[in-house]
């Protein structure tokens, strides 16, 4: 504004402008105060209900019998952050000491009640629990170990915190926060007019840290309103914002908000904010826990988080640390010896792939899919929701490395050009219909194509045993049913004729329906299923969990329908859960942030299937695997151990399938390529080399149901389905059957032969072709 | 109940005896003759004879190697199965569920019963238990598939089948299906060993 030289006349008359002026300035000036004022309250008070939902894996429950080793448990408990200490004395603490583990359980808030922190002796023998007492000798019967945290359900590229309370900030964080960034915290009014001066011209001498103008209130105003522009406008918007938050606030608020608040970190589309998830995000272990050097670390990265990258820049972050640790020792906030020996130790950051706030993209989009059916997106990300998910980390991580070392071994094979072969596991248990782990491709990385849940390819053989399970199910079919390997051509409405072939194109003449399956011979089940009728098949479809009703197009019997591994695995559990379907559920409880049980999926079984053909279905797939296509998963499963599954391959080697279970896993594979392309592998080369190698990695249990009431077992002969005595040169088997079935006896070795019964491959005896398939004769 | 144990062993030593061997069972039986050829139809693979091949070329999954059947696995027939029973563990989550359903906090009972299940998913008590909790929660077509899950997983227990079949007859009688709820309760009153 320009001054020019006023009369004396005009100077009241200016003055009285002025006045005006200077009325109005104010005025706008109490407005802007007004409404920045009331921006920056609304922030401060209403931060609390942005907060993303956490999500935590399954607890791993301790109790006497519980299939756990010493060894095992103590991974568990590094993988949650506990420290292996000579006394444990303080939550997240333990000591092994041979077969027995000494821990401080941590305080943990269950969806059903709380659980306090204490102490627990646990005594190993072998592969099991032997003991479980408190830290007066109490026997306990069964506790939880406190959940590791998986994850968030955070708006995309959004942030990401985990609220702690003033009570588990270690009180060194705020007083280190104060010594290092703002050391007139306690009595300034939200600026510090010396600290911007001393930044603006004393600039830092030498092996000072230099003292940042902003105090923690700036720095917390700043961050609410994430907006980099450094301009003086902007600053002085911060400052007076600034003021006024101190004016309405404790100092004891402002650094709990700051502590909540402030950006410590990039993890991919994750922000991560506040000390709290910091803490996981770098060192898996609450806040809490931290000792000096870690709490110097996080105090170090504060600075510039990208910076000071203690995973990127390792060496400038120790370097920062070590000068904060000194900073600490001169403020005297810690002792020179305490300083001293902190600085010795490395910077102690978790592994990225290993940290406390793993990152299990395609496991925590079926779960935010799954909640989407109760919840609001906005309840997700902003509500401040728990989440108990049915997440095994164990199980995870190991059916994460059984892909990963087989999609390596195929990039590896000479035999075909293999371009970014991609795979898929799924995890469930059958009998309550839990996901307890998804793979969802090589990479854990993830960009909203999930292929466990959305990647739709055909089945191939996989289908097979529908076919037969609605043969079994019309009460005319056994395990001995001859079925007719025999060219088949079928008219299609659209003037086409659709020639099905077996793999190897060769015809074999009738056999026995468990035959035919377990070789997983096309024809056969082409014919079985024409015989039975596409419309029953594909009702046994979507009996066995199926949404859709497949196309009813004869190639539908040989697998043609497009599934997604998760609806494939949503049908195979009907099958290992012995004709239950369940929901397959990946969320177990949801907490508000109050401490209020929300709703949150159920367990549910309903009847699917008759138990007697589900049970026979079971059988085969069993000699699936002992005599089938299945076979080669022996080579590297335990002995004993009784499993049942089927292979699938689509035309063209585009898909490799192997849908397997045991008594308490169902493990679903897939590999192919993302553009469809041809793979040359077979559900046996590829699919079941991964499936076997997890299933023999994971602790699990025979598959073994009850025998339905209805039934008894039989020795048929598995070429000619004849009935016979189980010492017959191999090929008897064992089957099902209801009871008083009328079967033909083996010439040969009839029922009832005992010893190895020698026969002269040279002069085979003839034997007549079996009865045909639904006409038994009467005795 | 003192007077039904010979009875009870007689029945457990001979159901053991079924179990060693089975085809000698079989063997007593008339076993069904030879029947008439039948005609091969026009067209089809050649007739089967035996002993059949032992090498199999390869099918649409199988390795191109040679089919080797293993020996034939233990018959699995069984004994008269034992009355299921509660491990430690999962008793204590099942007395804090009934003490939870006592308090009126089903979410909380559904989580120490869903605990129990994770470590014994084959207990039939558990469902049933599961069971008892959809009955409170009111939803009766549940109670009664727990009741039937359990059924399938106590063949030859009849203490647990009577169990099972006294939850369906309740989740059947809450429905107003009187005469189901009827039959199932007699069920359950004919399996009981009181």
């Amino acid at each position: 504004m320009a001054r020019s030289k006023l009369s004396i006349k005009t100077r009241r008359k200016v003055q009285r402008g002025f006045v005006l002026l200077a009325l109005l300035l104010l005025l706008v000036a109490v407005v802007a105060v007004l409404v920045l004022g009331a921006r920056v309250t609304q922030q401060f008070e209403g931060r609390r209900w942005t907060l993303p939902a956490r999500v935590y894996a399954q607890p791993i429950e301790l109790y006497v019998g519980q299939a756990l080793s010493a060894a095992r448990f103590v991974e568990e408990l590094e993988r949650l952050g506990y420290l292996s200490q000579a006394a444990p004395e303080r939550p997240g603490t333990y000591r092994r000491r041979g077969d027995r583990v000494d821990l401080y359980l941590r305080a943990f808030r269950y969806s059903d009640q709380p659980q306090a922190a204490r102490m627990l002796r646990v005594g190993f023998s072998g592969n099991a629990i032997t003991s479980l007492v408190d830290g007066k000798g109490v026997d306990v019967p069964v506790i939880r170990l406190d959940p590791l945290l998986i994850g968030s359900i955070f708006p995309l590229h959004g942030e990401d915190r985990i609220i702690v309370a003033p009570d588990e900030v270690p009180p060194l964080l705020p007083a280190a926060l104060k010594a290092v960034e703002d050391r007139k915290f306690e009595s300034h009014h939200g600026v510090n007019p010396l600290a911007i001066l001393r930044a603006m011209f004393v600039n830092v001498r030498a092996g000072q840290i230099e003292q940042g103008g902003s105090t923690l209130t700036q720095q917390l105003v700043k961050s609410y309103f994430l907006d980099s522009r450094r301009t003086l406008g902007r600053k002085a918007e911060e400052a007076v914002m600034a003021v006024i938050l101190e004016s309405r606030f404790e100092k004891a608020d402002i650094m709990n908000a700051y502590i909540n608040e402030i950006y410590l970190g990039q993890d991919g589309t994750r922000a991560v904010h506040g000390f709290g998830l910091a803490s996981q995000f770098y060192f898996g272990k609450p806040l809490a826990e931290l000792g000096l050097a870690e709490i110097a670390t996080m105090v170090a990265i504060v600075r510039g988080p990208s910076y000071y990258d203690p995973r990127r820049h390792a060496d400038r972050a120790l370097a920062r640390r070590n000068l904060v640790l000194r900073v600490l020792a001169e403020q005297g906030v810690i002792t020179e010896k305490e300083a001293e020996r902190a600085a010795a130790k490395p910077l102690g950051v978790a592994e990225a792939g290993h940290k406390g706030a793993v990152f299990y993209p395609a496991f925590l989009d079926l779960v935010r899919r799954q909640l989407r059916a109760d919840y609001k997106e906005s309840d997700l990300t902003e509500a401040g929701l728990t989440v108990f998910s049915t997440l095994d980390p164990l199980l995870q991580e190991k059916a994460e490395s059984a892909l990963a070392s087989e999609l390596e071994r195929q990039d590896k094979s000479a035999r075909k050009a293999s371009h970014g072969l991609e795979g898929v596991v799924i995890v469930t248990t059958p009998q309550t219909g839990e996901v307890v782990a998804i793979v969802g491709g090589r990479r854990a990385s993830f960009d909203g194509f999930n292929r466990a849940l959305d990647a739709k390819r055909p089945i191939g053989s996989l289908a097979k045993p529908v076919v037969y399970l609605a043969a079994l199910e019309t009460g005319r079919y056994t395990p001995a049913s001859l079925v007719h390997d025999q060219a088949v051509e079928i008219k299609l409405p659209n003037g086409d004729t659709w020639k099905p072939a077996n793999f190897d194109k060769e015809i074999r003449g009738d056999m026995p329906a468990v035959r035919a399956l377990t070789q997983s011979l096309n024809l056969p089940t082409v014919n079985l299923g024409l015989e039975v009728g596409l419309k029953r098949v594909a009702r046994t479809f979507v009996q066995l969990g199926l949404e859709e009703k497949p196309a009813e197009y004869p190639s539908m019997l040989l697998g043609a329908t497009n599934l997604s591994p998760f609806e494939v695995a949503r049908m195979y559990n009907t099958l290992a859960n012995g004709g239950f379907r369940s929901p397959l559920r990946s969320v177990r409880a949801v907490l508000s942030e109050s401490g209020k049980q929300l709703k949150a999926p159920q367990l549910e079984v309903a009847e699917a299937a008759p138990a007697e053909a589900v049970y026979t279905i079971d059988r085969m797939l069993i000699e699936v695997m002992e005599r089938g296509t299945g076979r080669p998963a022996r080579k590297s499963l335990p002995p004993g151990l009784v499993v049942a599954g089927k292979t699938g391959t689509s035309n063209d080697y585009r898909d490799s399938w192997f849908s397997g279970f045991s008594g308490s896993h169902l493990i679903v594979v897939w590999m192919g390529h993302d553009d469809n392309s041809q793979t040359g592998l077979t559900g046996t080369t590829g699919a079941l080399a991964a499936w076997s190698k997890l299933m023999s990695s994971i602790p699990t249990t025979s598959f073994d149901p009850l025998m339905p009431e209805s039934l008894e077992n039989r020795w048929i002969d598995y070429y000619s389905g004849r009935e016979t005595s189980p010492y017959c040169n191999g090929s008897a088997v064992n089957m099902p059957f209801k009871t008083g079935t009328p079967l033909y006896a083996s010439d040969l070795c009839p029922p009832g032969a005992e010893g190895a019964l020698e026969t002269d491959p040279a002069t085979p005896g003839e034997e007549a072709p079996a009865p045909a398939l639904d006409a038994p004769p009467t005795p | 109940m003192r007077s039904s144990l010979p009875i009870i062993l007689t029945l457990a030593a001979l159901a053991g005896g079924c179990a060693i061997e089975p085809f000698q069972k079989d063997d007593s039986k008339p076993s069904v003759s030879q029947a008439q050829p039948r005609q091969s139809p026009a067209g089809s693979g050649p007739v089967l004879t035996a002993p059949p091949p032992q090498v199999e070329a390869p099918s649409p999954d199988a390795e191109p190697a040679v089919e080797v059947p293993p020996p034939p696995p233990p018959p699995r027939e069984r004994a008269k199965a034992p009355a299921a029973t509660l491990s430690p563990a999962s008793k204590a989550l099942v007395s804090q569920a009934q003490a939870q359903r006592k308090n009126g906090d089903l979410p909380g009972a559904t989580v120490s019963l869903d605990r129990a299940l994770r470590i014994e998913p084959n207990n039939p008590l558990l469902w049933i238990e599961m069971g008892r909790l959809r009955m409170d929660q009111r939803n009766y077509p549940q109670a009664e598939n727990m009741g039937r899950k359990a059924l399938a997983m106590s063949v030859g227990d009849d203490r647990t089948q009577s169990l099972a079949w006294q939850l369906i007859a309740d989740s059947l009688r809450a429905r107003g299906k009187n005469i189901q709820a009827q039959e199932a309760t007699e069920k359950a009153k004919a399996l009981s060993p009181n």
